[in-house]
């Protein structure tokens, strides 16, 4: 299945690495067309067996799917005018670690054009409480199959 | 007569009062803004027969011509303005500064909760502990600019929308010593729990009540309506303008108010 997955830049981070496992071992046996879109220029920590675009691509990225990690990047896929599913495979509270707005934070976990999907299930009630939606899935470690065959 | 106000730097109440001015609905008044470094050609092509300001230490606004100066920075000259020293004849009370309320029904559930509470609430110890447990099924949100890794916290707001929090809550906690707050949660309709420092298993009832019998509560001292009517930025800012002898502008400023809360 056509996928970009967003990621801040290429340097090492819990998730980049989780990511870019899955992207390697994935496209080893299969046809399906995986990229990343990376927000800030870096060297990548590890080899990375797909094409790396700009964020300027994803307006031109149709029929797909478009995972995102963070809600700022998830905000950006929003905003995009594509046909793609976009998904937000959110690994961290980001609120809870980073200064961030509540409106900013509340319309992106509330958009129904958003399929929202938890790595925790500790995760389940802080969002319940903060905007009082349920999530799509929980996907505990990070997958392509198990995330397209969550939608 | 032409107003000018100038910010030598943000500070809320400052902004609170010279924000009442631009409500003015007169042609006889001009109000000018200004801020950062003092351009003394911009202010005298403006000519300003007033001016208002807040920087630190200073009894007069530092230009050479016969301006009325009024200084809204805990200084001792005539016409100074306090905040702070409750002893001083020019002491300017805790007020309100009018904010909307009304919330849309499309995003009335973006300012729904059953407790909310702006400000770190690690002062309340147990408390925070039964708020934030899930066993207890209390929807609380509360937003600081420092990001808490605690259930409830929901970021950062506009302090605009505080009142939309306070009135669609079912309860707002609030420090038993936090004018600013009690008097923000009343005129917002809201309904206040006072947090005293040790009342933990008092403030637990309260807020059970308030979430499973909609019970409301009141403070004394506090009432919504004399509130609005005499602790409001524009009651402040005609308290100042009255004492420097600028009596019409300070007529303009109450009938402001009243177009500002009748249309709002």
């Amino acid at each position: 299945m056509k996928t970009a997955i967003c990621l801040e830049n290429l340097s090492y981070s819990a998730f980049s690495k989780e990511a870019i496992s899955e992207i390697n071992s994935h496209v080893t046996n299969s046809i399906d067309e995986v990229c990343l879109v990376t927000f800030d220029e870096t060297m990548p920590f590890a080899n990375v067996n797909a094409a790396v675009f700009a964020p300027n691509e994803l307006d031109s990225f149709h029929n797909g799917i478009i995972i995102s990690h963070k809600i700022n990047h998830a905000m950006s896929t929003l905003g995009c005018s594509n046909n793609s599913k976009k998904v937000l495979y959110l690994y961290d509270l980001d609120w809870m670690i980073e200064p961030m707005m509540y409106n900013d934070v509340y319309d992106v976990l509330t958009d129904r054009n958003l399929n929202l999907i938890l790595r925790s299930e500790d995760h389940v009630y802080p969002i319940k409480n903060l905007c009082n939606r349920e999530p799509d899935a929980i996907v505990k470690n990070f997958s392509l199959e198990k995330i397209w065959n969550s939608l | 007569m032409k107003i000018l106000c100038y910010r030598s730097s943000s500070e809320f109440h400052f902004e609170s009062i010279i924000s009442c001015l631009s409500n003015i609905n007169s042609p006889k008044f001009q109000i000018g803004y200004l801020s950062g470094e003092i351009n003394l050609k911009s202010i005298s092509d403006f000519s300003p027969d007033v001016i208002i300001h807040n920087i630190q230490g200073s009894e007069k606004f530092p230009v050479k011509e016969n301006i009325i100066s009024i200084n809204i920075n805990e200084t001792k000259g005539k016409n100074s303005f306090s905040f702070k020293d409750k002893s001083s004849s020019n002491f300017l009370k805790p007020f309100v500064t009018l904010k909307q309320v009304h919330v849309d029904d499309a995003e009335i559930e973006k300012f729904k909760s059953d407790v909310v509470y702006i400000g770190s609430p690690t002062i309340f110890k147990d408390l925070l502990s039964f708020l934030t447990s899930e066993k207890n099924d209390i929807r609380f949100k509360f937003f600081t600019h420092v990001p808490h890794n605690i259930n409830g916290y929901c970021g950062m707001c506009d302090s605009k929308e505080y009142f939309k929090f306070y009135n669609n809550a079912k309860a707002s906690l609030v420090r038993e010593n936090d004018i600013q707050r009690i008097m923000d949660i009343v005129i917002s309709d809201g309904n206040p729990i006072l947090f005293t420092g040790s009342n933990y298993d008092e403030c637990i009832t309260l807020i059970k009540d308030a979430v499973n019998k909609n019970i409301r509560y009141s403070i004394d001292g506090y009432k919504r309506e004399d509130i609005i009517k005499n602790d409001t930025s524009f009651d402040r800012a005609y308290q100042i303008f009255r004492t420097v002898g600028l009596n019409k502008l300070a007529e303009e400023i109450i009938k402001a108010k009243n177009l500002h809360w009748n249309t709002k």
